[in-house]
């Protein structure tokens, strides 16, 4: 037995294979063929890089918005002016004028101020609190704030929000603030904060009254009977009966599901089915936890009203009110905060969905050179 | 294209005949080899940089071939009578040279089918497609020293062919012959 040489296989497989002949047709078979596909299914790595890009896009603002409507309710109360409201606030948002004489104001305003008898020009409308609305600060209507029931039966809920801005004689801002205080105080309320420089040449005060929606009138009343003028007054109310409602049954649909999930929790057997559900109550757990804070700020609101009396002595040029130009520098600050606090609050989620998102680009892409290495 | 072009002049005669070889059918190795170069086209860019693109374009017609087999075994058998007749008609004006030729295809082909297809396949790549050990190793995802082993089993099993060892012997007396003459 002799082992072939490498040379006499090498030869004997050149040989046998040059006796094959080779079809002329087969390269353009492959060339037409390669031609097929590129047209038939033109492939671009751009295109599942921009679907990538396209979905992490997507997902990221999905997340921000969710998170926006989850704290809009922090962001609008904490909001003054209270123009604007919840999407689903049906309510028109009241936000009268009722200075005082050096200011401008309707004839039926002032007739009403006059009278003591409130703002009739305030309505409510629509979701059956507006008599609550419209009594904000109705002298002998419902009281700012009173948990009327409106006609769904559902308890209403108004956030009232206002400012005096007064005008004392000189050497008059103490006592006038220390007045506003005991007033506050005696309506069952207190001063959330209050600033004074009753030093300087241009003496003023400042104080941010919270007060129960019911005592609301009588004070705003007892202070206009201060010996001061009134410079400025306004008042808004935020119907908030609808956000509130639909905030008690978020709550209590959660909560029943909850409850479910923890049935089926006892119920597990496998440590995945375990992990799974005990997701799903930390998930829904940490959703009744933001929507309960939601509903004590809203609660809270809408039991104190919140009152800001600005007192500044005669000849103090700061009494005249804030130009426009200030007005909307101080709005664009706010804004600019508002815009910023936004971003931190959502940046932990999106970084969340970009990481899984990465993850599973990295996986995918590993099991892609799999398939890749198989397919060749 | 024009790379696909040159690459396909350069590189499909060889390929072709290596699957003639496994395969011993033509329309088998033509559909092999097409789907082969097709596929080493298409994913060109994720070829590794250290591998060859041939080794890869081996490694897939070795795929395909396997694939072929597999087929031929649970279908239709091979047809190679067909092929050769084939052959015969189409050949040049000198039959006794291809006579001689085609004795000698029938004595490989019947020695190569004797072999198991693992010691087939590296035999085949490594004594007529020209690959190194490692080029082999990367066509047929094995290491290079289960290659260095199926390369000896082969050369072992082939030298117990007689026809096969006639035609060697033979062709080395003759070279004899004529290198004393």
């Amino acid at each position: 037995m002799t082992t072939p040489t490498e040379q006499d296989l090498t030869r004997l497989l050149t040989e046998t294979a040059s006796s094959y002949d080779v079809p002329e047709h087969g390269p353009s078979e492959v060339l037409a063929a390669a031609t097929r596909r590129r047209s038939a299914a033109p492939r671009r790595r751009w295109i599942p890089l921009s679907a990538a890009a396209a979905v992490v896009v997507l997902a990221a603002g999905f997340a921000f918005q969710v998170n926006n409507y989850d704290g809009n309710i922090d962001r609008q109360s904490a909001t003054v002016s209270g123009a604007g409201g919840f999407a689903e606030q049906s309510a028109p948002q009241p936000a009268q004028d009722f200075s005082g004489a050096q200011v401008q104001k309707s004839a039926p305003l002032r007739a009403a101020l006059d009278s003591g008898s409130g703002f009739t020009g305030l309505s409510g409308g629509g979701t059956g609190a507006g008599s609550a609305a419209g009594g904000v600060v109705g002298g002998t209507a419902a009281t700012a704030g009173e948990t009327n029931d409106g006609a769904d039966g559902a308890e209403a809920r108004v956030v009232t929000t206002g400012s005096l801005a007064l005008q004392v004689k000189e050497k008059r801002v103490g006592p006038t603030l220390d007045a506003v205080r005991k007033a506050a105080i005696a309506a069952g309320g207190y001063v959330a904060s209050g600033t004074s420089e009753e030093a300087s040449d241009n003496p003023s005060g400042e104080l941010a009254l919270r007060v129960p929606a019911a005592r609301y009138e009588t004070l705003v009343g007892q202070i206009r009977r201060l010996d001061a003028k009134v410079l400025r007054a306004e008042t808004s109310a935020r119907d908030v009966t609808a956000q509130f409602s639909d905030l008690e049954t978020q709550l209590r649909t959660l909560r029943a599901a909850r409850e479910r999930f923890l049935v089926l929790l006892s119920r597990t057997r496998t440590v995945g089915e375990v992990l799974s559900v005990q997701q799903r109550v930390d998930e829904v757990s940490g959703r009744i936890d933001r929507l309960e804070g939601q509903r004590k700020l809203l609660a809270n609101q809408s039991d104190l009203s919140s009152l800001t009396v600005s007192i500044t002595a005669e000849g103090d040029p700061v009494t005249s009110q804030r130009s426009g130009l200030s007005q909307a520098l101080g709005d664009a600050k706010n804004g600019f905060v508002s815009g910023v606090e936004g971003l931190i609050r959502n940046s932990g989620r999106a970084l969340l969905l970009v990481l899984c998102l990465a993850v599973a680009f990295a996986v995918g892409r590993v099991l892609w050179r799999v398939a890749r290495r198989r397919l060749v | 294209m024009d790379d696909l072009e040159q690459w396909l002049a350069r590189d499909y005669a060889r390929a072709y005949r290596t699957a003639r070889l496994v395969l011993r059918n033509a329309a088998d190795a033509e559909d092999a080899v097409q789907e082969a170069f097709l596929r080493v086209w298409r994913f060109r860019d994720a070829i590794p940089a250290d591998a060859g693109r041939n080794a890869w374009l081996y490694r897939v017609v070795v795929n395909a071939c396997v694939s072929s087999l597999r087929a031929q075994r649970s279908h239709t058998g091979r047809d190679d009578g067909a092929d050769a007749l084939e052959g015969l008609a189409d050949r040049g004006p000198e039959p006794e040279l291809l006579a001689e030729q085609e004795a000698l295809a029938a004595v490989v082909e019947a020695a190569l089918a004797e072999l198991p297809e693992h010691l087939r396949i590296p035999l085949i790549l490594r004594f007529y497609s020209g690959l190194s050990e490692a080029e082999i190793a990367t066509a047929i995802d094995r290491r290079p020293g289960t290659v260095k082993s199926r390369l000896y089993d082969a050369r072992q099993r082939l030298a117990q062919d007689p026809r096969l060892a006639a035609w060697v012997n033979a062709d080395t007396t003759n070279d004899a012959l004529e290198a004393s003459s």
